[in-house]
């Protein structure tokens, strides 16, 4: 929505997977691969300051557990991640 | 009247905790006397019921709750049940203040059910179809339960095999500590604790010794044992110059085989190397890292270890120097042999960084530090939300009783696909904040939850996420298309109606489409010609994407602005009405918009119940006491 598009890049490698954020530009984050997505998620919102509960995290158009994993998921290099702002109105 | 106070005493003290139960105080209670410790509760004049009496509670006829005459007298025993002289001149109800409260409590029961039969008869329906969802639940549960169990299994399994691995590791480190060295096994042992812990602080040291080793140490058995002694002596002293400390050259010489002293020793000299000017950030990660791997490969590299000294020991002053050149010698040495598993860690994020920056200038490359805290926020346990007092006390007080349980903002409370409501979403929606994606999806979520369960009440309708064109619209060629994937051929010729609500410019508005009659409308709770600018982009995005699910081209039809819906009057309810008129026009009467007049009074009830219908797709606060 009103968010940023946030790809993110999973490495295989045993301890590496990269996230790349995308609102114009890329940022990629290094995560293992059985580390919890909310530590990703967490970094984040602190980068972009913004509320953890504010955003929408998807992987395949899935919403993702702050406690999933990576491996889970079977997230595979390359594989990007849309981090999507919530939009509220009244 | 006349009693021992030493023998009435305790007897009174224990009727005082049996009134409130005892039946009837009846024939066989004895006069007694007032005991100074209890003066207010009896009375001059009153007949006491012996300790006794408890004994004939059993018997049904003289117990007085389950009679509703006696409890309909109750309520006018109240005042004067307060004086102590009241209490005995009624026989058959032992009139403490305990028991009053819950006969009059099972007293007003009664005519609370005095017969409305509608409202019966909904209730049970109610009822009815809430167990159904619940044994729905309860299936689906248990099946997630069965794979959760065989996972578990397999975890266990993998546990006891990793486990099993370990065993014949070290299993096999001992063997080779006692092959090479039978005679002499306690000061091999202490060898073996100061390589690991060499390697562990400087692996550039031992991965020279691992390479040499194999051929050095088939050579002499007899040399090696005198090597060890003699490497045990450097080591400390190699230690000692590296920390500078004569208070540890003490405590190595004093202890050398104390491991406990080794580690503390060894800490120091981590910290020497690392702040080398030789080491850079990427070895110290390194090291980091290996220590696990390292204690593995460690036993084949053990005896080598033993011929390394000599060297060190000829320019101990120069160790420090010397260090950095071995390693970076070693490394090139080490890296074929041993590790090779090391070097992947080390090398793949060298490696990807340059990569990904020929991609894009622009890149940021940023680390997720694995202590940083996670902690959650807390939430309130407790609100005063404006809806709390219209609604009826079983949702007021399982609202409160979730509130409660959920003590985080994060805690997830309705979760389905991209679909996510947690704590703090709920405490938006009861506060009569502005809504948000998830609260809109989610209350559609619960409408078609509905509708499958008894099909036939309202219309089937299909539902397009507000992020649908919100995504595309913000730009960044965003991948929307999960959003309808589900709007397919089949699926639009068994409904009537899609459903779109859209955000935009902070404010929700409803468009429907309606298939039966072959043109869009409109709801807008704020109307404003502004607000249906937009609309022709939404439907052709819309149309674009769902294109082979319609016959016609859904772009030509019409767009009906509805008039006379109820509108609000504030600024923050409008996500609250997109809500209340998806739940209208999916009803299967003709709509009769000035029906629903008092929506503008209702939105604390509205939010709400919607809260309370979240909570109750939640198994666990279902069962939470």
């Amino acid at each position: 929505m009103s968010g940023t598009n946030a790809g993110e890049e999973k490495k295989q490698d045993q301890g590496g997977a990269h996230i790349n954020l995308k609102d114009g530009n890329e940022v990629f984050f290094r995560i293992k691969r059985n580390t919890q997505l909310k530590k990703l998620i967490k970094a984040y919102c602190d980068r972009q300051s913004v509320d953890l509960n504010s955003i929408a995290f998807l992987f395949d158009g899935r919403r993702l557990g702050a406690e999933q994993t990576p491996d889970e998921l079977e997230m595979e290099d390359g594989d990007e991640i849309d981090a999507m702002l919530h939009q509220t109105g009244g | 009247m006349l009693i021992d106070n030493s023998s009435a005493h305790p007897q009174i003290e224990q009727l005082q905790i049996d009134l409130p139960r005892q039946s009837c105080p009846d024939v066989s209670s004895r006069p007694s006397s007032p005991t100074p410790s209890s003066p207010p509760i009896i009375p001059t004049t009153s007949q006491i019921p012996t300790p006794y009496s408890p004994e004939r509670d059993p018997t049904p006829s003289q117990f007085p709750t389950p009679s509703i005459p006696q409890t309909i007298d109750t309520p006018s025993q109240i005042p004067a049940s307060s004086s102590p002289a009241r209490m005995p001149t009624h026989d058959q109800i032992p009139s403490t203040s305990d028991k009053e409260p819950s006969t009059v409590h099972v007293s007003n029961s009664p005519p609370a059910e005095t017969p409305n039969w509608d409202y019966v008869k909904e209730a049970i329906i109610n009822l009815i179809s809430k167990n159904k969802f619940l044994l729905n639940k309860v299936t689906s549960l248990e099946s997630s339960n069965d794979f959760l169990t065989r996972r578990v299994a397999a975890l266990e399994q993998a546990v006891y095999e990793l486990k099993e691995a370990n065993l014949k590791d070290g299993n096999v480190q001992k063997l080779m500590s006692t092959e090479n060295t039978a005679s002499v096994k306690p000061t091999e042992t202490a060898c073996s604790d100061k390589s690991s812990s060499r390697t562990q602080t400087s692996k550039k040291i031992v991965s020279p010794s691992s390479v040499v080793a194999p051929n050095v140490v088939e050579e002499e058995q007899q040399n090696i044992q005198d090597a060890i002694n003699l490497k045990t002596n450097e080591d400390e002293r190699l230690a000692d110059k590296q920390t500078g400390d004569s208070e540890e050259e003490e405590l190595a010489s004093t202890c050398k085989s104390g491991i406990a002293r080794r580690v503390q020793l060894r800490h120091d000299r981590k910290r020497k190397f690392v702040s080398t000017p030789f080491t850079t950030g990427d070895r110290r990660r390194k090291k980091e890292k290996i220590p696990a791997k390292k204690k593995v490969i460690l036993p084949i590299a053990e005896p080598s270890k033993e011929q390394v000294p000599v060297p060190v020991d000829a320019a101990p002053s120069k160790s420090a120097e010397l260090l950095p050149v071995a390693a970076e010698s070693i490394e090139v040495e080490a890296a074929p042999v041993e590790a090779a598993l090391d070097r992947t860690d080390e090398l793949l994020p060298v490696d990807k960084t340059p990569i990904k920056k020929t991609q894009d200038d622009q890149i940021i490359v940023a680390e997720i530090d694995e202590s940083m805290p996670t902690d959650p926020q807390a939430a309130p346990e407790f609100i005063d939300y404006p809806g709390r007092e219209l609604i009826s006390v079983e949702k007021k007080f399982f609202i409160d009783k979730c509130l409660r349980y959920l003590k985080y903002r994060g805690d997830a409370i309705f979760s389905e696909g991209y679909i996510l409501i947690c704590r703090s979403q709920i405490d938006e929606l009861l506060l009569s904040e502005y809504l948000d994606n998830n609260h809109i999806d989610a209350f559609a979520m619960l409408l078609s939850k509905s509708n499958e369960e008894i099909s036939g009440r309202k219309q089937p309708f299909l539902y397009v996420s507000s992020f649908h064109w919100g995504y595309y619209h913000h730009g960044n060629n965003a991948n929307t298309a999960h959003f309808v994937s589900h709007v397919t051929r089949t699926a639009v010729e068994k409904v009537n109606l899609i459903l779109v609500p859209i955000i935009h410019g902070q404010h929700w508005t409803l468009l429907v489409c309606n298939l039966s009659q072959k043109n869009w409308e409109f709801y807008d709770s704020l109307p404003k010609a502004t607000h249906k600018a937009i609309l022709p982009e939404v439907i052709s995005h819309l149309y674009k994407e769902t294109e082979n699910a319609y016959d016609e081209d859904i772009r030509l039809w019409p767009i009906n602005t509805i008039a006379n819906i109820p509108t609000q009057a504030n600024s923050v309810d409008c996500g609250m009405y997109v809500c209340k008129y998806m739940e209208t026009v999916i009803q299967l009467e003709q709509i009769n918009w000035l029906d629903h007049t008092n929506w503008e009074a209702s939105m604390p009830i509205f939010r709400a119940e919607f809260a309370y219908a979240l909570f109750c797709t939640n198994m666990d606060l279902l069962t939470i006491t």
